[in-house]
């Protein structure tokens, strides 16, 4: 009689094992899932997170919901994303920032918060390279003539950006590297003063992304001397790419997908599968461009292999750069 | 307890904030006048906190000792203290509605020893409400425990 | 196309049936977080941020503007009643008003505060809509020197606040800037004070500490007394502010109105600054300085002013330039592009209704919230009725959810806690609060400017001379701080001379 009700659990419980199993590898997403956004709301960032969370839902059959969590120039955010269990219900909104803290973390000397490792990338949505700008009403109408200059007068042009370190400074520290000029750098607390100091004639030139500088170029108030991608954007017909003046120096600010190392395949393939869909999506396209944010979807295996091109890129370039 | 000369300790307690901050500011790099480090500037304010408790000392010598004597009722001073820190280490663990009933009700039960519906009511409906309006209105973040309550 | 024409225009944007609706909603909302301490305008326009995705343009700003000077209203009343500022600009307010609501007199504080606040909203709405392009100008040139010199100004000034001593006074300014320096440095990078604590990265926040300070400082203070505070029993005539008070308020308010404007058109910290202008210059025209910080109620009728005519000015950069000057303003930009309207330079010639009817609904909206905040005095007021005993663990409670939902962090509430300890000791030691929290606020931005200064000149300080403005700031500064210092330096040396002359005949 013992036996047969040991038989009995045992396969209950075996039953509800299997289903359980079943019922969760089957159906992710079964409850919202939260994106994290490590800026404060109404950056670029934060519209882009907006566009995704509020496009992807019909693809993924769960609403998903942005988070805010801003703090050291997103290095919080995505510490508290990366705490998280990997079970695919928090994922980041990734920013190329994530290529250039951990190694600044590390040259100067402090335990990196995270590092590429601890990140399986879903997929790259955007990525827009910034541009080099100069007041309207200063003397150099090329990048040629800019350089020149620099070199003409060493340490005595200066450029600002929104942060130490950051995708608005190491642009130009790029240009820096590959054509030998010096130029003092600026920093401010983010891309509003920066470019505020621009205008002003406080600074001589400043890295602007293209969604922000436009309105400034079209009012004449600023001028944008070269785009830091392989190509001209349809924005700035008259501003060339760097690839066109012979420079290697390419840099974008990209975002993108991120999840947790550990987080099931099956989970990974879903998300992929739905991001795949978004970038298609008329009304997700259209924000993009309201923004002006240029598309350039990468699927999972290709944006990580992309991406630890750059993360290594990354390393080289801020040895270089990070003064101890 | 009556605080004979304020101004010596008040003086004395910023005298070793002002050097305990400009020592620390030594460990970090100074750099120049024209680029600055990170260590220069709080350097400054900690010497000049300093001399500002070196003068309130020798203006203290002679201050007047506190009117009012100090710690009226600390018993009740220590017990709100004493909540208070449970509250800290309660907060994240047991959550917000949970830790903020025991917290309200210890405050007005036991300490302010307020009748027990009246404790009641006002512990569970601000706990219960200010979450509600905090929490799911205004999506602030507050902490929800074990069992997600 | 004449001001009056853009006037007319914009008010007929402004006043159709939706869009005065959506100001009405944006006022509500404004209110109710300016008054709930902690929770603060940028929370309650980011939450609204993706509802208006589906908006017209114009209406999606008028609601967020709403909500953001909405929230300078509501501030006052943390600040009157329990002694919390809930932001920076409501700190000075706390000085006089809480004296006030401690004398029985909190309904004519919270009623001139509505009031001045009215009337120096609409003032700056009007500068807005005269002077937006000129002021544009000067929001830009505004650099680093100036903002410098500004900040040193404004420390000069914190000084003329109190009524105590002034060099304690200084000394809690000296530790609020020590303070400004914990977490990372924008400059180079380091991470100062933080001894491996994330929480301290940002730097210690202004909230648990003016909280812990004020409020939780303030409850361990009364409970620590013989006497607790005791229970009011407002009537109608004691909520109403008398026609002396009328009379006293006039001055200030308009007073404060243009300097909380043109303060209000630079960004960050400066806001703050306006209302210890403000401040600082009524003690000083009164010919009865000595009822500052006892509950004068020019000293709540000039701050509350200028940060209500400080978010007129606010709106400046962004309409006028295309530059948010604070995080709130900036989601009101990131609500404009998401409608593809690009903020900028040209905004006002090529979206003429949008840019002209968001500045008539701010008259609108303006109106709308002197009407909803007077009767809200009465209520509040009567929250005065409540028991002390009952009142403070309800107040406690409330800090602690200011300070834990910044960022969801139990470090912030632990700031806090220690904060009123520390808030505790220095009320016993005879030493103010506010200057502490204006020095946290102002100091990040007085140390950044200088060496972005320094940077900017490559290590001249000329630089801070060569600059009109810069040099009318600091020239300001120094005079206001010899003025301080000289009299009782003359009088020490007058009274040595004359013992001397008294001993030699």
């Amino acid at each position: 009689m013992k036996h047969r009700v040991f038989v009995a659990v045992m396969g209950v419980a075996a039953a509800s094992v299997l289903f359980a199993t079943w019922a969760a590898a089957q159906t992710y997403p079964t409850k919202p899932v939260t994106l994290v956004n490590p800026f404060p709301p109404g950056g670029t960032l934060d519209l882009h997170a907006r566009a995704v969370a509020t496009a992807i839902g019909p693809f993924l059959g769960q609403p998903m919901v942005v988070e805010n969590k801003a703090g050291a120039a997103g290095a919080a955010g995505t510490q508290s994303m990366l705490a998280a269990k990997p079970d695919g219900y928090t994922l980041l909104q990734g920013w190329t920032g994530l290529s250039l803290i951990p190694h600044v973390d590390a040259l100067m000397g402090r335990p990196q918060l995270f590092k590429r490792e601890d990140f399986i990338p879903i997929a790259r949505l955007t990525a827009s390279p910034p541009l080099l700008a100069v007041n309207a009403e200063s003397p150099w109408k090329t990048l040629a003539d800019l350089v020149a200059e620099a070199k003409r007068r060493p340490n005595e042009l200066r450029h600002s950006s929104g942060g130490l370190y950051g995708i608005s400074h190491i642009p130009l520290e790029l240009l820096k590297l590959e054509s030998g000029f010096q130029m003092r750098h600026v920093p401010f607390t983010g891309g509003a003063p920066a470019l505020t100091a621009l205008l002003g004639k406080n600074v001589d030139a400043s890295i602007c992304y293209p969604g922000v500088c436009l309105p400034q170029v079209r009012a004449g108030k600023i001028r944008a001397l070269v785009v830091f991608g392989a190509a001209r954007l349809a924005d700035y017909p008259d501003v060339p790419s760097v690839k066109e003046l012979g420079s290697t120096a390419e840099f974008y600010g990209w975002m993108s997908i991120m999840a947790q190392k550990g987080t099931p395949p099956e989970v990974v393939t879903t998300l992929r599968g739905a991001l795949a869909k978004l970038v298609r999506e008329p009304s997700y396209k259209a924000v993009m461009m309201q923004i002006g944010e240029t598309m350039a979807y990468l699927d999972g295996e290709e944006f990580a292999r992309a991406w630890d091109t750059e993360y290594r890129k990354m390393e080289e370039v801020l040895k270089a750069v990070v003064k101890k | 307890m009556r605080v004979r000369h304020p101004d010596l300790i008040s003086g004395a307690l910023l005298l070793i904030f002002g050097l305990a901050t400009a020592g620390e500011s030594l460990r970090l790099p100074l750099g120049s006048l024209a680029e600055s480090g990170p260590g220069l500037y709080p350097l400054a304010l900690g010497l000049l906190l300093a001399g500002l408790a070196a003068v309130l000392l020798w203006q203290g010598r002679q201050g007047a000792a506190l009117p009012e004597t100090w710690g009226g009722r600390p018993g009740k001073l220590l017990h709100v203290v004493g909540a208070c820190l449970f509250l800290v280490l309660a907060l994240e663990p047991l959550g917000f509605r949970l830790t903020m009933i025991a917290f309200l009700g210890f405050l007005l039960g036991w300490v302010e020893r307020r009748p027990l519906w009246l404790t009641a009511i006002v512990a569970v409906a601000f706990s219960l409400g200010t979450f509600y309006v905090f929490h799911a209105l205004l999506l602030t973040s507050l902490p929800t425990g074990p069992w997600g309550f | 196309m004449g001001v009056l024409d853009n006037a007319w225009m914009g008010f007929a944007v402004a006043v159709t049936p939706r869009n005065l609706l959506y100001a009405l909603a944006g006022c509500l909302i404004g209110t109710l977080v300016g008054v709930l301490p902690g929770v603060g305008p940028l929370a309650g326009i980011s939450l609204l941020l993706p509802a208006t995705f589906g908006m017209d343009p114009a209406a999606a700003i008028i609601l967020l503007a709403a909500i953001y000077y909405g929230s300078q209203y509501g501030g006052s009343t943390t600040s009157i009643l329990m002694n919390i500022p809930g932001e920076s600009s409501s700190v000075v307010t706390c000085l006089d008003g809480y004296r006030m609501a401690q004398q029985g007199r909190a309904g004519p504080a919270l009623g001139i505060a509505a009031f001045g606040s009215y009337i120096a909203g609409t003032l700056s709405v009007a500068g807005l809509m005269l002077f937006a392009p000129l002021l544009a100008r000067v929001a830009v040139d505004f650099g680093p020197p100036e903002f410098f010199a500004l900040m040193v100004l404004g420390l000069v000034l914190l000084g003329y606040m109190s009524s105590g001593s002034m060099l304690k006074t200084l000394m809690m300014a000296a530790v609020g800037l020590i303070l400004g320096t914990v977490g990372i440095d924008p400059i180079t990078g380091y991470l100062r004070f933080t001894y491996g604590q994330t929480v301290l990265a940002d730097g210690i926040g202004f909230i648990p500490v003016a909280m812990g300070l004020f409020g939780v400082g303030e409850v361990l203070y009364s409970l620590g007394e013989k006497v607790l505070p005791a229970v009011q029993r407002p009537s109608l005539r004691t909520m109403l502010p008398t026609r002396q008070d009328w009379k006293d308020s006039a001055g200030p308010i308009g007073r404060a109105s243009v300097i909380g404007f043109l303060i209000g058109i630079l960004p960050g910290s400066a806001h703050v600054v306006s209302t210890f202008v403000s401040y600082a210059l009524e003690r000083r025209l009164s010919k009865h300085p000595e009822r500052f910080g006892h509950g004068a109620i020019e000293g709540v009728a000039g701050p509350e002013a200028a940060n209500n005519a400080a978010t007129g000015g606010a709106m400046i950069p962004l309409l006028s330039v295309g530059i948010p000057s604070g995080p709130a303003p900036a989601v009101m930009m990131a609500a404009l592009m998401i409608h593809g309207v690009r903020p900028g330079p040209l905004l006002m010639q090529e979206n003429p209704r949008l840019f002209w009817g968001v500045i008539a609904s701010m008259y609108v909206g303006n109106l709308m919230l002197l009407i909803l905040n007077l009767p809200l005095v009465g209520l509040f007021v009567n929250l005065l009725r409540i028991p002390y005993p009952i009142l403070y663990p309800v107040v406690l409670l409330f800090t602690v959810i200011g300070s834990y939902g910044i960022s969801g962090n139990i470090g912030d509430v632990v700031i806090m806690f220690v904060f009123g300890v520390i808030g505790y000791l220095m009320r016993h030691l005879r030493f103010d609060a506010a200057p502490v929290v204006l020095a946290l606020v102002l100091g990040p931005q007085l140390e950044n400017s200088f060496r972005q200064s320094l940077l900017m000149s490559g290590g001249s300080f000329a630089i801070f001379f060569a600059r009109p403005a810069s040099a009318v700031l600091l020239a300001a500064g120094v005079a206001l701080l010899a003025l301080a210092c000289l009299p009782p330096l003359a009088r020490r040396i007058r009274g040595r001379l004359l013992a001397g002359g008294a001993d030699g005949a």
